[in-house]
Formats: C-alpha cells, sequence, structure tokens
C-alpha cells in the first residue's frame, strides 16, 4: 500500500498541516512526527532571523509515500534541499519525470508554486530536507533589474524542459548537516538561519551564472516575459486538444503571436509546436508505463482523431509504436 | 568633540549626530563635514524591525561617543576594526580599556544598562556594524529557556572580560565583504542580511563555547591586541604573497617568546596557533579556487605548498572532501 496524498498550499503552515491532517496526528509548536509505522520521520517548521521560514525533516521511511503538490494561482518560490539515500528517487515537476536510481541523492531546487509537483519517496529511504519558503523581499534583488524577467523566463523555460535541479557541492552538503546539527545540539537559531541564507545564495548564483550562460542573448521586456510564459501555461493546459488554440490566444496578448513564437524557440530551444507535441509524448509514455488504458483510449485523451496517427506520432518519437513498446515492458517485468 | 545618546532608535541616532555636528543625512547615509571625519554612517534596515549602522570613515579630530544607560534592557552587538587605534578608549559601566595596538579588531555585545564610551582619536580609521537586539526581537526567534539561559551568561561573562571577543580570519572576511558591497547592487540586502548573520553566528559560538567552560577571562585587552596585530599582519602575508610564516618569526615579530605566543594564541582563539594559520591558509585557497577560478596548481603554488598532493590532503583534511569536488556541480 502506498500512502499517497494531495495538497494545495506549499506554505510552512499548509504543508506541515497537510501531513498532520492525512497522519491524524497533533501538530504542535509546527513539530510533528508521522506515526511509527510509516516510519522514523519528523519535520519542524521555524520562523528564522531574516524573515524566512523554513520546514525541515529528517526522515526513515518504512512504507512507500507519494506526496502531490497541487499548482497554485499564487506564485511563491520555494528552495527546496534534499539529501537522501535509497534505492530509487523520483519526482514529477509540471508532469516531467525525474528518476535517478543513484544511491545518494544531493540536490537543490528552486520550486515554484504555479507548477505542479509530486515527490515519491521509497521504503528504506533516508535522508534530510529542508523547505526554504522565500520571502518576496529576497526576490526582488534577485538579478539585475533589467533582465531580471529574460532571468525568469528562462528559469520557467528551465522548468518546463525538466528540472533546476544544482547537485550540492561537498560544502553544502556540509551546511546541511551542520544546520541538522545545530537545530540538534544547541538550538542554534542563528546558525540555523545563517546556514539558510548561505544556501541561498549558493543556489541563487550558481542558478543565475547557468542562466547567463544559456546562448540567447534575448532581452525580454516584462510584457513580453509574462506573454511567453502564459503561452507556455496555454500549451500545458491543451494538451488534450490536437493542436493548441494559438489564435485566439493573440487576441488576450500584448506581443504578437509571431514575435512570441520567435521568442519561444530562442528560450525554450524548439518551437512551441515540438514542445506541444513532444509534451504529449512524455506524458502518454508515462500512461504507457503506469496504466492500464489502451493504446485508444490514450490517443483520444491526447486530442488524437485516430489511434493511428497516435501510433505514428509515437513512433517518430520514440521509434517503436505504443504496442510495441507496452510490449517491451511486459517482457521486462516477466524477465 | 563628544556626542550623547540614550536610546535604541538608530535612524533618531544618525540624525541627532547630523544636526549637532552639521553633517548630512538623507534618512540612509549620514556624512560627517569634513573637519570631523571622513566618510560615513549608513542605516541598513533589515526586514523583522533590525536596525544596522555600517560605518566607514576616519577621524580627522578627538571624538568621543557616549551612550548612556537605559532601560528596558537592549543587547547592543557590535563588530569593529579600528586601523591606526593607538589612544582608542573604552568605558564599560566602571571598567575602562586603553587600545595600545595598531589594529583594534573584536566583536562583542552589551547590555545597554550599562553606561558605555568609546573615544577614537585623530587619525583612526573605523570600519563597524552596530545593532540594537531588542528583547522582543530575541523573544520572537529563540526558545524561551535557551534564551534566558544565554542572557544570563552573557550578563556574568560582562563583569569578567567586557565579551569582547577576538574576531578570526574567516568572519574577518565576513565583515570585509559586509562594508565593501555595492549598495546599489539589487541583490543588496540579501547579502548583507548573509554577512550579518555569519558575524551575529560567530559571536554566538564563541560565547556559548564560553559558557561550555572555556576561559580567555583572564587574557587581558592588550593581550588581544597584540593577537590581533599578528593575526592581521600574517593573515595579509599569506593573502598577499602567499608566503606562511613559522611560529618562531611570528614569535620575533610579537616580541614574546615561542612558548608564551603558543600559551596565549590558545587561551585568546581557544585553538593552537599552527592550525588557525594552516586553516587560514585554506581558506584562503578555497576562496581562490571558487572565486579567482584558479586550477588546484596554481593555487598550490601561489600559495606555497611542497606539493599539489600535500595540498590535497592538507585541504581534505579540513574540509572533509578534495579541492577537485569543489568543481563537481551538475545543473539538469
Amino acid at each position: 500500500m502506498i500512502d499517497n496524498f494531495t495538497y494545495s498550499d506549499l506554505s510552512l503552515k499548509g504543508l506541515l498541516e497537510a501531513f498532520s491532517k492525512y497522519y491524524n496526528i497533533p501538530l504542535k509548536d509546527n513539530f510533528l512526527a508521522l506515526p511509527e509505522n510509516v516510519g522514523n520521520v519528523k519535520m519542524q517548521g521555524l520562523l528564522l532571523p531574516g524573515e524566512i521560514e523554513v520546514v525541515f525533516s529528517e526522515y526513515d521511511y518504512y512504507t512507500d509515500i507519494f506526496v502531490h503538490h497541487e499548482a497554485e494561482k499564487e506564485q511563491k518560490f520555494i528552495l527546496w534541499i534534499t539529501l537522501s539515500e535509497g534505492d530509487s528517487h523520483e519526482f514529477i515537476v509540471n508532469k516531467n519525470v525525474l528518476k535517478t536510481t543513484e544511491k545518494q541523492y544531493s540536490h537543490a531546487y528552486l520550486l515554484n508554486t504555479i507548477f505542479p509537483f509530486s515527490y515519491f519517496r521509497k521504503k528504506n529511504t533516508k535522508g534530510k530536507s529542508i523547505f526554504i519558503f522565500i520571502p518576496q523581499y529576497l526576490l526582488s534583488s534577485i538579478g539585475e533589474e533589467n533582465d531580471r524577467n529574460t532571468l525568469l523566463a528562462k528559469y520557467y523555460a528551465l522548468q518546463c524542459k525538466g528540472l533546476s535541479l544544482i547537485k550540492l557541492s561537498q560544502d553544502e552538503i556540509r551546511k546541511v548537516n551542520d544546520f541538522f546539527n545545530q537545530w540538534k545540539n544547541h538550538q542554534n537559531i542563528v546558525g540555523l538561519s545563517k546556514y539558510t541564507f548561505q544556501l541561498m545564495e549558493w543556489y541563487f548564483t550558481k542558478l543565475s551564472s547557468y542562466l547567463h550562460s544559456e546562448s540567447t542573448n534575448e532581452k525580454l521586456t516584462e510584457q513580453q516575459a509574462t506573454d511567453l510564459y502564459t503561452l507556455q501555461l496555454l500549451l500545458d493546459n491543451s494538451l488534450y486538444l490536437l493542436k493548441p488554440d494559438v489564435e485566439n490566444f493573440e487576441k488576450t496578448t500584448l506581443t504578437s503571436i509571431s514575435k512570441l513564437k520567435q521568442l519561444f524557440v530562442k528560450m525554450y530551444g524548439k518551437t512551441l509546436y515540438d514542445y506541444f507535441n513532444e509534451k504529449k509524448m512524455i506524458m502518454s509514455k508515462g500512461l504507457l508505463e503506469n496504466t492500464d488504458k489502451n493504446v485508444s483510449e490514450i490517443a483520444y485523451e491526447f486530442g488524437f482523431s485516430n489511434p493511428s496517427n497516435f501510433s505514428a506520432a509515437f513512433k517518430r518519437y520514440y521509434s517503436v509504436t505504443p504496442n510495441e513498446y507496452r510490449q517491451q515492458l511486459k517482457n521486462i517485468v516477466t524477465l | 568633540m563628544i556626542f550623547v545618546y540614550d536610546h535604541s532608535d538608530h535612524k533618531a541616532f544618525l540624525q541627532d549626530l547630523a544636526d549637532r555636528f552639521s553633517g548630512s543625512f538623507d534618512g540612509i547615509t549620514m556624512i560627517f563635514p569634513s573637519h570631523i571625519a571622513e566618510g560615513y554612517l549608513r542605516l541598513v534596515e533589515l526586514p523583522g524591525g533590525l536596525q544596522v549602522i555600517l560605518s566607514n570613515y576616519t577621524m580627522k579630530d578627538e571624538f568621543t561617543f557616549f551612550r548612556m544607560a537605559f532601560l528596558p534592557e537592549i543587547f547592543h552587538f557590535r563588530v569593529d576594526y579600528v586601523d591606526n587605534s593607538d589612544g582608542l578608549q573604552i568605558n564599560m559601566g566602571d571598567d575602562e580599556f586603553k587600545v595600545a595596538s595598531q589594529v583594534y579588531n573584536n566583536v562583542m555585545m552589551f547590555s545597554t544598562r550599562y553606561n558605555a564610551k568609546v573615544t577614537l582619536q585623530k587619525g583612526a580609521k573605523l570600519l563597524g556594524l552596530a545593532m540594537m537586539l531588542k528583547t522582543e526581537w530575541l523573544e520572537k526567534y529563540f526558545p524561551k529557556k535557551l534564551l534566558s539561559f544565554w542572557l544570563n551568561h552573557t550578563h556574568v561573562l560582562r563583569s569578567n572580560d567586557l565579551n569582547i571577543i577576538p574576531i578570526d580570519f574567516e568572519a574577518r572576511q565576513s565583515f570585509f565583504a559586509l562594508i565593501n558591497l555595492d549598495i546599489n547592487h539589487p541583490a543588496y540586502l540579501f547579502y548583507a542580511q548573509t554577512r550579518i548573520l555569519e558575524l551575529l553566528d560567530y559571536y554566538f559560538e564563541q560565547v556559548s563555547s564560553k559558557i561550555r567552560g572555556w576561559k580567555n577571562s583572564d587574557a587581558l585587552l592588550e593581550d588581544i591586541g597584540r593577537l590581533t596585530d599578528l593575526d592581521i599582519f600574517f593573515t595579509k602575508n599569506i593573502l598577499e604573497k602567499g608566503e606562511m610564516s613559522s611560529i618562531d618569526d611570528m614569535a620575533k615579530h610579537a616580541g614574546m617568546s615561542t612558548t608564551k605566543l603558543k600559551t596565549l594564541f590558545k587561551k585568546v582563539y581557544n585553538q593552537s596557533i599552527g592550525d588557525y594559520f594552516s586553516s587560514c591558509r585554506l581558506n584562503i585557497a578555497s576562496k581562490m579556487l571558487l572565486d579567482d577560478k584558479l586550477s588546484i596548481k596554481e593555487v598550490s603554488a601561489k600559495l606555497g605548498f611542497n606539493s599539489v598532493q600535500h595540498f590535497t590532503t592538507a585541504f581534505k583534511n579540513q574540509f572533509g572532501h578534495t579541492p577537485a569536488s569543489l568543481f563537481k556541480n551538475e545543473i539538469f
């Protein structure tokens, strides 16, 4: 059995209350310990100097747990740092699946609440994690004003292509461990806050130098960044259609569609139709792997008027037809 | 010249200072008229209601700041770097200290229930960080029990040695980075806050180890000053020339025997002089690798290590990972 739950307010309160409610355990002073059959899992929420909220937890899971966070209307940024050890680690951000079978997993990742995200913690996964809720005043201080929107658009693009995950260096791993030691040994709040700020500084420096190094030299206006991002949301929300309704979309934006198409290629490295089709293929592959839906059902779900068109598109992308792919999966299982 | 005040409002403090001595104050930066001092005091307001003053000025005349005792009690946290500090005088409650070293570089916290007076001589150059930690601020973040334990000890320590704690190389780097931050940088507040937390944490850590039994209470401020001079001189040598001096040379420089230096250093810094300087060198190495993008070979040669092998081993012993592992960063 998998513990599987969904919540929709990613904040110190929202996160802890969701766990507290699901497992029916009391929440006291923002502290939680999950039931013993689930694992040895402790979570603590704190307000730190610098007006920054964190939720950190140490865990050793005895069961599988799947946590899903729904997309929110309000945009909030959360730096999520994980040091984990287990057989495999799996995250789904904005429908992109990231799976690793490395034993050790140590990454930092900037979450944005307008994207849905889920994580899967397998039985016998042990580790530490910190959610740092980035306050507004810090966000406005990231990047130079004239290229903040470009950075943001690139970050959105990065989110869609995969994940803005950065592997922790040894120095940062030490800081995360020190963070937990400080809490256990002295409850030194100033020390916790120091490590929190150092980790954020490290992450933002890395992320922005990575984003700056991406080949585009395009400078976006605020309007263009917003429109580009809205376009991407439209694509993500239209996967059940054969084609995205780009023409109607143009009426709602200030930037012309031809300019947006051009910018899309620059920022996302592919045309919006390629992006759209690729997304469909990735998701249909997920359904083939994880559900019992047959190929025609999946084809209709993604807006194809008949299954053979879907099969052809799938084959162009993965070099095998959906039926062949499913057969391959079965073979793996029976072996 | 003397300036007297008795409150914790740093903005009003700067305004009064400007009014009294015909300086200028635009709500953020207070500039002295040039016959009194060259430089500024700057207000940084951190989220959560903390007011910080960063100073950077050189006195053109003798000047005294006199803070009269006031209640309710507030904790005044300071980091100071005074070059040309000869004649610097500090009075706290009934205690009086005269500084005789070239550089005075310490961190301290003291309660406003005592008078405090600081006199700077003409020619003294001061870089400083000052902030007032109100009880409400401390109570907001610290667990109650821990806070009262900690504050009680702060009072006890004060009567012994004024809570003056020498600043080590790493904390000094944070401090200089803070003073030199470009105020126009969009992430100014973010960086400033990180550096301030590093300094505050340094102080809390040092006081905690005092509470846990480390005694430097019989070290005189005079001794701390001599070691500060030595620390700054020899770390500068490593930074600028890559030159690592022997402890015998250091003792000669300080005008004391090697044994005395070792004992005194251990007492004031709570670690051996050898460990301290080799960890300084490795910290510098780490910065050179990361910030200046030098190769391991270049850094090893620049800082006078015998071989790359020797450097790598020492680095690993200090940080728990090899210098090469610093570059194994991946982004998906």
